[in-house]
């Protein structure tokens, strides 16, 4: 009887002091909001800037982004206005080094992760990005792969889902790609990146068209 | 018959030389080519469109159901169109009714060599006249047209050659 007396006080003592903590609406630049849904409590950040660097001190990852949020009730984290720089060593045989700027950004967590983890001093992301996370990019956005230091390939479009480990793009929407001397505008894309392989449809908003530029118009 | 195909070759040469010598194709104007799907297999070196497609290069234009770009060194080398049937015209703007049109089972042109490759049931049609083959082969730079007739099953078909006379007449 005793300890039930003791859990019950510590139980409602820790419930009293979540309750504090979560209805603070700024804790040191992290705010704690519920979500509306009443699943989770989801967790901001004003931005995020940081590099990462691999084993050998060679910088891997670069990521910039405006208001950053965890719903770990959805499973998701939200990013507005984000840039992501990959490189890759030069020497690797499928080595493309991306530069994605897009008005915002979506990926899905781990079901039930802990939004906490994502704090900036423990967020990794080669580890996110070395599994099969999808990146949902959206409103405007512009995506370069890059090798040897020099764009090759250039993605300009809406809503651009990216698969950074597969290498793989997928959009339904307006989508315009300048690749080698053609400049090719759809309204659908499947690409994937390593094979160079590159399906573009057209829609009832349109075909698909290339422009073959002349030698002395060369886009990249 | 080799004297009545040589005739016709040397009237296709005096109906088409002289008109598309007055519109010469500006092959280094952009190319655009439209079509409802397109697919690119960069390791394979091949550009395909298909469905509803569209080809203009100046003058130039195609109407086809299915068109194969392959490329070398970063560049088209070789066009391969296929329509039921593919649809060709050369037009300059000046002298519309000049215009040169044409239909064949398929169309091939060698961007390096400017040749063009008109296969099956050709039919060249302008206002002086029109021809009829199953292959011409047109050389772009030399300007210089040769069409040949096919044997199927037996039956012998000629290339065959019809004059607008009044039209040659006014030239």
């Amino acid at each position: 009887m005793k300890i039930l007396k003791w859990g019950i006080v510590i139980t409602m003592l820790a419930v009293f002091a979540t309750a504090i903590i979560f209805s603070t609406q700024k804790l040191s630049g992290v705010v704690f909001s519920k979500d509306p849904s009443g699943k989770g409590i989801n967790v901001s950040i004003d931005g995020i800037n940081l590099r990462e660097f691999d084993r050998e001190g060679q910088l891997s990852y670069r990521l910039k982004t405006g208001k950053a949020t965890w719903y770990p009730g959805r499973s998701l984290a939200s990013f507005e206005r984000l840039q992501l720089s990959i490189y890759r060593e030069e020497e690797k045989e499928d080595s493309q080094s991306w530069e994605i700027d897009a008005e915002g950004a979506e990926i899905a967590t781990q079901e039930g992760g802990n939004a906490l983890i994502f704090q900036t001093s423990n967020l990794s992301l080669e580890q996110l990005l070395s599994t099969d996370t999808e990146i949902r990019l959206k409103g405007n956005v512009s995506l370069l792969a890059k090798r040897s230091g020099k764009t090759y390939i250039k993605f300009y479009g809406q809503d651009l889902t990216v698969h950074p480990k597969l290498k793989r793009l997928s959009t339904d929407q307006a989508i315009s790609i300048e690749f080698k001397r053609m400049k090719t505008s759809a309204f659908g894309m499947d690409a994937d990146l390593i094979e160079e392989h590159f399906v573009l449809f057209g829609d009832s908003r349109g075909q698909v068209e290339t422009i073959l530029y002349p030698k002395q118009r060369a886009k990249i | 018959m080799r004297s009545l195909r040589d005739f016709s070759i040397g009237l296709l040469v005096f109906l088409i030389a002289p008109a598309i010598q007055s519109q010469k194709i500006d092959l280094e104007q952009e190319l655009k080519i439209a079509a409802d799907k397109v697919t690119y297999k960069n390791t394979k070196g091949s550009i395909v469109y298909e469905g509803n497609v569209s080809l203009t290069q100046g003058d130039l234009s195609f109407q086809v159901d299915r068109l194969e770009a392959q490329t070398e060194d970063q560049k088209i080398s070789y066009i391969e169109a296929i329509g039921s049937p593919a649809r060709f015209r050369f037009e300059d703007q000046e002298k519309k009714d000049q215009a040169i049109t044409g239909q064949s089972g398929s169309i091939g042109y060698d961007v390096r060599k400017k040749i063009l490759f008109l296969k099956n049931k050709v039919i060249i049609q302008q206002k002086s006249g029109a021809i009829r083959a199953h292959q011409i082969v047109y050389d772009l730079e030399t300007q210089e047209a040769t069409a040949e007739s096919a044997e199927d099953a037996g039956e012998a078909r000629q290339v065959e050659v019809i004059l607008q006379v009044n039209e040659l007449m006014d030239r």
